[in-house]
Protein backbone atom coordinates (compact mmCIF):
# COMPACT_ATOMS: atom_id res chain seq x y z
CA UNK A 1 0.00 0.00 0.00
CA UNK A 2 2.74 2.41 0.74
CA UNK A 3 4.44 1.27 -2.87
CA UNK A 4 1.33 2.17 -4.23
CA UNK A 5 0.67 5.61 -2.22
CA UNK A 6 4.09 6.69 -3.30
CA UNK A 7 3.65 5.82 -6.94
CA UNK A 8 0.60 8.04 -6.94
CA UNK A 9 2.15 10.89 -5.59
CA UNK A 10 4.91 10.93 -7.72
CA UNK A 11 2.73 10.26 -10.87
CA UNK A 12 0.85 13.46 -10.06
CA UNK A 13 4.19 15.73 -9.32
CA UNK A 14 5.56 14.48 -12.56
CA UNK A 15 2.43 14.61 -14.35
CA UNK A 16 2.07 18.07 -13.22
CA UNK A 17 5.58 18.95 -13.82
CA UNK A 18 5.62 18.12 -17.24
CA UNK A 19 2.56 20.37 -18.54
CA UNK A 20 3.83 23.31 -16.36
CA UNK A 21 6.95 22.44 -19.41
CA UNK A 22 4.85 22.14 -22.22
CA UNK A 23 2.96 25.68 -21.34
CA UNK A 24 6.65 26.85 -22.45
CA UNK A 25 6.71 24.65 -25.66
CA UNK A 26 3.78 25.46 -27.11
CA UNK A 27 3.41 28.41 -29.21
CA UNK A 28 0.07 29.87 -28.97
CA UNK A 29 -2.48 30.30 -25.93
CA UNK A 30 -5.17 28.05 -27.26
CA UNK A 31 -2.18 25.26 -27.53
CA UNK A 32 -1.18 26.30 -23.72
CA UNK A 33 -5.09 25.71 -22.46
CA UNK A 34 -5.14 22.08 -23.23
CA UNK A 35 -2.19 21.29 -21.24
CA UNK A 36 -4.36 22.45 -18.13
CA UNK A 37 -6.49 19.49 -18.41
CA UNK A 38 -4.48 16.42 -17.21
CA UNK A 39 -2.89 18.41 -14.27
CA UNK A 40 -6.70 19.40 -13.20
CA UNK A 41 -8.09 16.23 -13.53
CA UNK A 42 -5.67 12.87 -13.63
CA UNK A 43 -3.23 14.89 -11.09
CA UNK A 44 -5.59 16.12 -8.64
CA UNK A 45 -7.52 12.85 -8.73
CA UNK A 46 -4.39 10.83 -8.32
CA UNK A 47 -3.34 12.97 -4.54
CA UNK A 48 -7.23 12.40 -3.68
CA UNK A 49 -6.55 8.40 -3.85
CA UNK A 50 -3.50 8.69 -1.87
CA UNK A 51 -4.80 10.82 0.75
CA UNK A 52 -7.56 8.44 0.89
CA UNK A 53 -5.62 5.40 0.62
CA UNK A 54 -3.31 6.61 3.57
CA UNK A 55 -5.69 8.47 5.89
CA UNK A 56 -8.73 5.53 4.95
CA UNK A 57 -11.33 7.81 4.49
CA UNK A 58 -11.86 10.21 7.13
CA UNK A 59 -12.18 13.68 7.00
CA UNK A 60 -9.26 14.98 4.97
CA UNK A 61 -9.90 12.13 2.26
CA UNK A 62 -13.67 13.54 2.04
CA UNK A 63 -12.09 16.86 1.43
CA UNK A 64 -9.25 16.16 -0.90
CA UNK A 65 -12.62 14.45 -3.08
CA UNK A 66 -14.38 17.56 -3.12
CA UNK A 67 -11.12 19.68 -3.69
CA UNK A 68 -11.08 16.92 -6.56
CA UNK A 69 -14.72 17.68 -7.93
CA UNK A 70 -14.57 21.25 -7.68
CA UNK A 71 -11.30 21.71 -9.61
CA UNK A 72 -12.31 19.33 -12.47
CA UNK A 73 -16.04 20.81 -12.89
CA UNK A 74 -14.26 24.01 -12.59
CA UNK A 75 -11.55 23.99 -14.66
CA UNK A 76 -13.22 22.36 -17.34
CA UNK A 77 -15.79 25.20 -17.12
CA UNK A 78 -12.62 28.13 -16.66
CA UNK A 79 -10.88 26.53 -20.08
CA UNK A 80 -14.05 26.77 -21.97
CA UNK A 81 -14.77 30.77 -21.07
CA UNK A 82 -11.20 31.00 -21.58
CA UNK A 83 -10.65 30.05 -25.25
CA UNK A 84 -13.68 31.69 -25.80
CA UNK A 85 -12.76 34.93 -24.70
CA UNK A 86 -9.68 34.52 -26.69
CA UNK A 87 -11.67 33.91 -30.03
CA UNK A 88 -13.76 37.06 -29.27
CA UNK A 89 -10.30 39.25 -28.46
CA UNK A 90 -8.93 37.91 -31.81
CA UNK A 91 -12.40 37.55 -34.05
CA UNK A 92 -14.92 40.15 -32.72
CA UNK A 93 -16.96 37.34 -32.15
CA UNK A 94 -16.55 33.36 -30.84
CA UNK A 95 -19.19 32.39 -33.40
CA UNK A 96 -17.46 31.47 -37.09
CA UNK A 97 -17.40 33.47 -39.93
CA UNK A 98 -18.64 32.11 -43.26
CA UNK A 99 -15.34 32.01 -44.89
CA UNK A 100 -13.40 30.47 -42.06
CA UNK A 101 -11.96 26.74 -42.13
CA UNK A 102 -10.54 24.93 -39.44
CA UNK A 103 -7.52 24.89 -41.18
CA UNK A 104 -6.89 28.79 -41.33
CA UNK A 105 -7.85 28.88 -37.16
CA UNK A 106 -4.48 27.06 -36.60
CA UNK A 107 -2.48 29.18 -38.92
CA UNK A 108 -4.09 32.47 -37.97
CA UNK A 109 -2.63 32.22 -34.20
CA UNK B 1 11.15 14.62 5.52
CA UNK B 2 8.11 12.66 4.83
CA UNK B 3 6.59 11.77 0.94
CA UNK B 4 4.16 14.55 0.87
CA UNK B 5 6.71 17.37 2.03
CA UNK B 6 9.04 16.00 -0.83
CA UNK B 7 6.44 15.70 -3.28
CA UNK B 8 5.18 19.20 -2.24
CA UNK B 9 8.79 20.54 -2.47
CA UNK B 10 9.19 18.83 -5.90
CA UNK B 11 5.76 20.19 -7.02
CA UNK B 12 7.17 23.95 -6.36
CA UNK B 13 9.32 23.89 -9.16
CA UNK B 14 6.54 23.60 -11.04
CA UNK B 15 5.47 27.26 -10.42
CA UNK B 16 8.69 28.54 -12.58
CA UNK B 17 7.32 28.12 -15.97
CA UNK B 18 3.88 29.72 -14.76
CA UNK B 19 5.86 32.78 -13.66
CA UNK B 20 7.68 32.76 -17.14
CA UNK B 21 4.26 32.70 -18.71
CA UNK B 22 3.05 35.41 -16.23
CA UNK B 23 6.12 38.08 -17.42
CA UNK B 24 5.69 37.29 -21.45
CA UNK B 25 3.94 40.07 -23.31
CA UNK B 26 0.83 38.46 -24.59
CA UNK B 27 -1.71 38.75 -21.97
CA UNK B 28 -3.31 36.01 -23.26
CA UNK B 29 -0.44 33.93 -22.41
CA UNK B 30 -0.53 35.03 -18.65
CA UNK B 31 -4.05 34.56 -18.00
CA UNK B 32 -3.02 30.91 -18.61
CA UNK B 33 0.11 30.51 -16.86
CA UNK B 34 -2.19 32.21 -13.72
CA UNK B 35 -4.87 29.54 -14.21
CA UNK B 36 -2.37 26.67 -13.95
CA UNK B 37 -0.49 28.33 -11.38
CA UNK B 38 -3.84 28.20 -9.54
CA UNK B 39 -4.29 24.87 -10.28
CA UNK B 40 -0.83 23.68 -9.29
CA UNK B 41 -1.14 25.83 -5.84
CA UNK B 42 -4.22 23.94 -4.85
CA UNK B 43 -2.55 20.69 -5.11
CA UNK B 44 0.28 22.12 -3.84
CA UNK B 45 -1.84 22.56 -0.04
CA UNK B 46 -3.18 19.58 -0.68
CA UNK B 47 0.36 17.62 -0.38
CA UNK B 48 1.44 20.47 2.50
CA UNK B 49 -2.00 20.07 4.71
CA UNK B 50 -1.43 16.03 4.67
CA UNK B 51 1.63 16.73 5.61
CA UNK B 52 1.49 18.58 8.33
CA UNK B 53 -1.21 15.85 9.47
CA UNK B 54 -4.20 18.78 9.78
CA UNK B 55 -7.69 18.20 8.07
CA UNK B 56 -8.05 21.82 8.54
CA UNK B 57 -5.53 23.10 6.12
CA UNK B 58 -7.58 20.95 3.36
CA UNK B 59 -9.87 23.55 4.26
CA UNK B 60 -7.30 26.41 2.52
CA UNK B 61 -7.36 24.27 -0.69
CA UNK B 62 -10.96 24.35 -1.20
CA UNK B 63 -11.12 27.86 -0.86
CA UNK B 64 -8.65 28.61 -3.20
CA UNK B 65 -10.75 25.96 -5.53
CA UNK B 66 -13.57 28.57 -5.15
CA UNK B 67 -11.72 31.79 -5.50
CA UNK B 68 -9.27 30.32 -8.14
CA UNK B 69 -12.13 29.39 -10.39
CA UNK B 70 -14.32 33.24 -9.66
CA UNK B 71 -11.01 35.54 -10.24
CA UNK B 72 -9.91 33.86 -13.97
CA UNK B 73 -13.37 33.46 -14.89
CA UNK B 74 -13.64 37.38 -14.48
CA UNK B 75 -10.00 37.72 -16.26
CA UNK B 76 -11.60 36.00 -19.37
CA UNK B 77 -14.78 38.07 -19.14
CA UNK B 78 -12.48 41.29 -18.92
CA UNK B 79 -9.81 39.82 -22.09
CA UNK B 80 -12.67 39.74 -24.19
CA UNK B 81 -13.11 43.51 -24.87
CA UNK B 82 -11.44 45.28 -21.90
CA UNK B 83 -8.11 44.54 -21.70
Amino acid sequence: MSLFIHLLVWFAVALTLLCCAALLIMRTPIERLHYMAPVSTFAVLAVTIAIACETRFNQAAVKSILILVIISLTNSVLAHATARAFRIRNSGSWQPKADEHMNDLTRKE
Amino acid sequence: MNLWEAAATVLIFGLLPCGVLLFRNRIEDRLVGLEMAGVVEVMLLMLLAQALGNSVYFDLALALAFMMFGGNLVFARFLESWM
